[in-house]
């Protein structure tokens, strides 16, 4: 762990923003597109089981 | 079997889906077969809403099935077929661009290479927004495991990405010339 510290340490702030930017954009990219139906439907599906 | 799931519950696992879908990507690198996990999460978490507390952390509960079917699933596999991150990486290759950034593809070629574990770890905290403590529990480890895990991370992500080149995450150290 401690080898880790200093490695994270080293790098530049410029480059440990970037790499948290990239993260995040890469992430929310997915994370915003509509829900797609399938899954609407599966939950749908999965409630109407239960009433039964 | 849950019986009566109340119409709050399910707005809010509904309003998770997105995240789910995001972290599956970025866990198996091929959004086919994320989808078919978010649908296997959702499957597991209805019949097990008995056992989620309401009120409590809906984002990290749902997190941890998923990436436990992820892992379970690829340990089974990986027995199967030794391919490390291989399989991952020629997935991601293989997928047709689907945005201009070349900085966005090399950034996930990059990622593509870096071990489940670390790879995991980033995502939690640097994406999804857990806490380390968090992502610790979802992962089942300890919180100095979790901060080295993403440590690691960046620091392979660094070095990738000054390289800039399909090198990646190669040891960066020159080869020893053999005598």
């Amino acid at each position: 762990m401690a080898a880790d510290s200093k490695q994270a340490k080293g790098m530049s702030p410029d480059l440990q923003a970037h790499i948290g930017r990239q993260v995040r954009a890469m992430f929310d990219e997915v994370a915003d597109e509509p829900v797609p139906e399938h899954l609407l439907r599966l939950l749908k599906e999965l409630d109407q089981s239960g009433d039964k | 079997m849950p019986r009566n799931v109340s119409q709050g519950l399910k707005d809010s696992l509904v309003a998770q889906i997105g995240s789910l879908r995001a972290f599956a990507v970025s866990l198996c690198g091929d959004r086919e077969r994320a989808d078919d996990l978010v649908q296997e999460t959702l499957f597991k978490a209805w019949n097990h809403l008995d056992s989620f507390k309401e009120g409590t952390n809906l984002k990290a509960w749902l997190f941890t099935i998923l990436r436990n079917t992820y892992f379970s699933e690829r340990r089974k596999r990986k027995r199967e077929v030794e391919d490390a991150d291989g399989s991952y990486a020629a997935r991601l290759s293989s997928r047709p661009e689907q945005h201009g950034h070349m900085d966005m593809k090399d950034f996930q070629e990059a990622l593509s290479h870096l071990p489940d574990d670390q790879r995991e770890a980033l995502i939690l905290v640097g994406a999804a927004g857990f806490s380390y403590e968090e992502a610790a529990e979802i992962s089942g480890c300890a919180v100095g495991t979790i901060k080295s895990r993403v440590n690691r991370a960046r620091s392979r992500l660094a070095d990738a990405l000054e390289l800039g080149d399909e090198e990646s995450v190669v040891d960066p150290l020159p080869t020893p010339k053999s005598a």
